[in-house]
């Protein structure tokens, strides 16, 4: 995938496995703070983080605020970030 | 009876010509100090000054050794002729770097990929359909976020519970 | 002293969804947790709300979430601790 085309979205960020931007657009062009935050934050820990209540690993990463929500994945070692509009609730 | 003299030491514990002196060290670490540690029995401890010529002879070939590796690995720039390169000979090298490269490359992708051992993510194949699925809902961002006031005002209610005192007197009166 | 809080967490658990729920203090040490949510996990859990929170400073707190196929794990922080809701999906 190389542009993402996902409805609602203001913004992507792909890194690779090092946290290295490789491409952004929108609300994340050129943006290494968000990179640097998202890749140190995927990086904190294993996939199983808790392997007493989750069976399976975990495939996708949100953190959503009032009105956008930035939805985190990895595919083929690359770091792919997407920011979205959400409707206000 | 013989007895285990190391001979070779390290710089600051040995002197200029080697022998040994009150801080020789008896027994050398075998890891770092690959020179090795000669057995002298003790009838040739009169024959101290005869054991200096072959630990000399394995101090060159050691220098000796080094300096060969290193004048193999360098390149000295200054003395390689300069020659035009003609344009196919260029080509060619030119494709021969790329094969060497692409080689290094994908024989390093196990070191790449230890980059993200650690990783609260799985590798999935395809991103579109991940980063594209429905966002959190409603009622769970409600459930989370009412639970979490709940939680913190019922912590701020941990308090201690005053059951008994903690000082008891034992009733011995200072009088008594 | 934590019958409050136990109450709380109860309450929580008493969605049928709700897999377990666990609240951590600012340190990442397990204050109280019920379900299948391991208290092992509450340094992580921390830590993981501590980097988020460094996105957007400005912002209100988000909520982070973790999914898989069918099971999401919902961490969002408060001033004083941090708290994490594994549910069903």
């Amino acid at each position: 995938m190389d542009r993402p085309n996902i409805q609602g979205q203001i913004g992507y960020l792909t890194l690779n496995s090092e946290g290295a931007v490789l491409a952004s657009e929108g609300d994340l062009k050129n943006d290494e703070k968000t990179a640097g935050i998202l890749h140190g934050l995927i990086t904190l820990a294993h996939n199983r983080l808790d392997p007493k209540a989750f069976d399976k690993g975990f495939k996708r990463l949100t953190v959503t605020y009032e009105d956008h929500a930035y939805v985190v994945c990895l595919s083929n070692r690359k770091i792919h970030i997407v920011k979205r509009q959400v409707q206000a609730t | 009876m013989g007895c285990c003299w190391s001979l070779l030491c390290k710089d600051d514990n040995s002197s200029q010509n080697g022998e040994p002196n009150e801080r020789t060290h008896l027994l050398v670490d075998p890891i770092s100090n690959n020179i090795h540690i000669q057995r002298v029995s003790s009838e040739n401890l009169l024959s101290r000054n005869s054991n200096d010529a072959p630990k000399k002879t394995d101090e060159q070939s050691a220098l000796t050794r080094i300096l060969q590796e290193t004048a193999t690995n360098v390149i000295d720039v200054a003395a390689i002729d300069s020659h035009n390169l003609q344009q196919q000979e260029y080509i060619e090298r030119v494709k021969m770097y790329n094969i060497k490269i692409n080689q290094v490359l994908a024989g390093n992708k196990g070191a790449l990929a230890n980059s993200l051992k650690s990783c609260l993510l799985e590798d999935v194949p395809q991103p579109e359909k991940i980063l594209s699925g429905d966002l959190l809902n409603r009622e769970d961002r409600h459930l989370m976020t009412s639970s979490l006031l709940a939680a913190v005002s019922a912590i701020n209610d941990i308090r201690v519970d005053h059951k008994e005192d903690l000082v008891v007197p034992f009733g011995l009166g200072l009088n008594s | 002293m934590e019958n409050n809080l136990d109450r709380v967490m109860e309450e929580i658990c008493l969605d049928p969804a709700v897999l377990g729920c666990l609240f951590a203090d600012q340190q990442g040490l397990c204050i109280g947790s019920k379900g299948q949510a391991s208290n092992e996990t509450s340094g992580y859990i921390t830590a993981i709300a501590n980097q988020v929170a460094k996105l957007e400073p400005n912002s209100k707190m988000p909520v982070v979430t973790l999914e898989n196929e069918n099971q999401i794990c919902m961490i969002q922080k408060a001033d004083t601790i941090t708290g994490a809701i594994y549910k069903k999906l």
